[in-house]
């Protein structure tokens, strides 16, 4: 008959050494850089003591002299930057403008409507309905402006395009009474749909309701800077 | 007897490896000052034409600061640099990214026009910016970062692609409904040159299911950092640490912020010297 024997606990449990020294391995790995950055801070503790000791006010006093001139001097060449006439900026995520001074205060803020993203496709034609970012100067400017309407135009409502001087191409109503020109067909614009400014459902252009576009037309003038972000 | 021998064999090996992957990913970094690459100093046209150079403060000057000196001396070396980089960014005709820390606040500018101000609520430096000896900082800082590649909750762009005249027609009877779009939770993780990482996290409490997917985020940065770490291990070489800086806006503000940033946008910090 077998006798059980107990084995020997040193013998198994001994084991784990290895296995925590591999886990060490593993953490270390794995958490190398925090475990590197709380030894920085031990360190730079350290050095922090050794430098700061003495004083020498001359030197500090030129060096101080000679960065405040400098500051003075890139801040001066900054302000040279700055547009000389008002300017507008269109937040196109949030689908609002802010018309400003040259000096940065603000005029006027409000809704508009921007680009609805979209991307039409009708056979091998594609048309991408986006706001373009960045910065425009106004080009011309027009009141009551008349809207000649492209292809998409017929295209997204389902009908057939007309040629290319019908008079249905020609629409009195849509851009409201004034309208910015930014070129490539990009206008900043009233429009019927007042009560859903704030969204964005343009084909590119930014509109703009009624009572804004008037003082935003009366403020900006020819050679104005758009920034649209 | 063999038994006793094979534990001895492995547990001097595995003692090895502690020491070597400590050595390599830990002591090493640190022994050669775990610097932050160099800034590659770029003055404008006009500075180069007078010979301008932009003003660093030097180890001899270092040695001589009191802690009030030595602060101020910091700050006015750091605004020149901004304002040189500022300078810089002007000539570019995009959109960049202005991280302020001293005022708290992160600009989005072009030409050097203002076009949006966030608040920053929350920030959080990591010890490899912030133990870094004052004169590597100001070189690290010195000129402005260029993005090499984000990783978001929210996408960039959101094109909706309409086949005409169906879905157009569809897409009409549908507009009526006056919804504005909906805007998913934002969790930023943006890699710029010089190893600096941006984490851009929102104020609000984010949604279940967003913070599986920020966990995936987190778990693909450390796996690269693993990686790194292994490497370390093989080639003898350790990379430095990734300087990450954290900071919390609104929702809104990160959301529009990432949207109107450009794929390769350029930043500018300011830092308080601590």
């Amino acid at each position: 008959m077998d006798v059980y024997k107990k084995p020997e606990g040193r013998k198994v449990y001994i084991w784990i050494i290895p296995l925590i020294l591999l886990f060490l391995v593993l953490i270390i790995i794995y958490d190398a850089i925090e475990v590197q950055e709380i030894f920085l801070k031990a360190k730079s503790v350290v050095s922090d003591l050794r430098i700061r000791t003495a004083n020498s006010e001359d030197e500090i006093g030129q060096l101080e002299l000679r960065s405040k001139n400098n500051i003075v001097s890139l801040e001066n060449k900054l302000k040279t930057f700055m547009p000389t006439k008002p300017y507008i900026v269109i937040n196109t995520t949030d689908n609002r403008f802010s018309l400003r001074k040259p000096n940065g205060d603000t005029i006027r803020t409000g809704l508009c409507s921007t680009g609805k993203d979209n991307i039409m496709i009708k056979g091998t034609k594609r048309w991408v309905f986006k706001t373009p970012k960045g910065l425009f100067t106004i080009l011309n400017k027009r009141t009551s402006p008349v809207w000649t309407k492209p292809d998409w135009a017929f295209i997204e409502e389902g009908l057939p395009v007309p040629s290319a001087r019908s008079s249905k191409r020609y629409d009195t109503s849509t851009l409201g009474d004034y309208a910015l020109g930014l070129g490539n067909g990009y206008f900043i614009h009233g429009t019927l749909y007042q009560r859903r400014l704030g969204l964005p459902e343009t084909h590119g252009c930014i509109r703009i309701g009624d009572t804004d576009l008037e003082v935003i037309y009366n403020t900006l003038c020819v050679e104005s800077k758009v920034f649209i972000y | 007897m063999k038994n006793r021998l094979f534990f001895l064999v492995i547990t001097g090996l595995m003692s090895v490896l502690v020491i070597y992957s400590f050595v390599i990913n830990v002591i090493f970094p640190i022994i050669n000052k775990n610097q932050i690459p160099r800034a590659t100093l770029i003055l404008s046209e006009s500075n180069r034409n007078e010979g301008k150079k932009v003003a660093l403060i030097s180890d001899g000057v270092i040695a001589n600061c009191n802690k009030n000196d030595w602060s101020k001396l910091f700050e006015l070396n750091e605004t020149e640099e901004f304002l040189q980089s500022k300078l810089n960014l002007v000539d570019d005709d995009s959109v960049y990214l202005i991280i302020d820390l001293i005022k708290k606040t992160a600009n989005l500018e072009m030409k050097g026009i203002l076009l949006h101000q966030c608040p920053v609520t929350e920030y959080h430096i990591s010890n490899a910016i912030r133990c870094q000896p004052a004169e590597q900082l100001l070189n690290w800082l010195a000129s402005p970062f260029a993005l090499k590649h984000d990783v978001s909750t929210i996408p960039k762009v959101s094109f909706i692609v309409k086949i005409a005249p169906k879905d157009t027609i569809e897409a009409n009877m549908v507009e009526e409904f006056l919804t504005p779009p909906k805007r998913g939770d934002v969790y930023i993780v943006m890699d710029f040159e010089r190893n600096l990482r941006l984490i851009i996290k929102q104020r609000e409490q984010p949604g279940q299911e967003i913070l599986k997917h920020i966990s995936k985020l987190r778990w693909e940065n450390k796996k690269i950092e693993i990686f790194d770490s292994l490497n370390a291990l093989i080639y003898f070489h350790r990379a430095t640490a990734i300087p990450t800086i954290e900071i919390i806006l609104s929702k809104a503000d990160a959301t529009m912020l990432y949207r109107a940033l450009p794929y390769k946008t350029k930043l500018l910090l300011r830092l308080e010297y601590v």
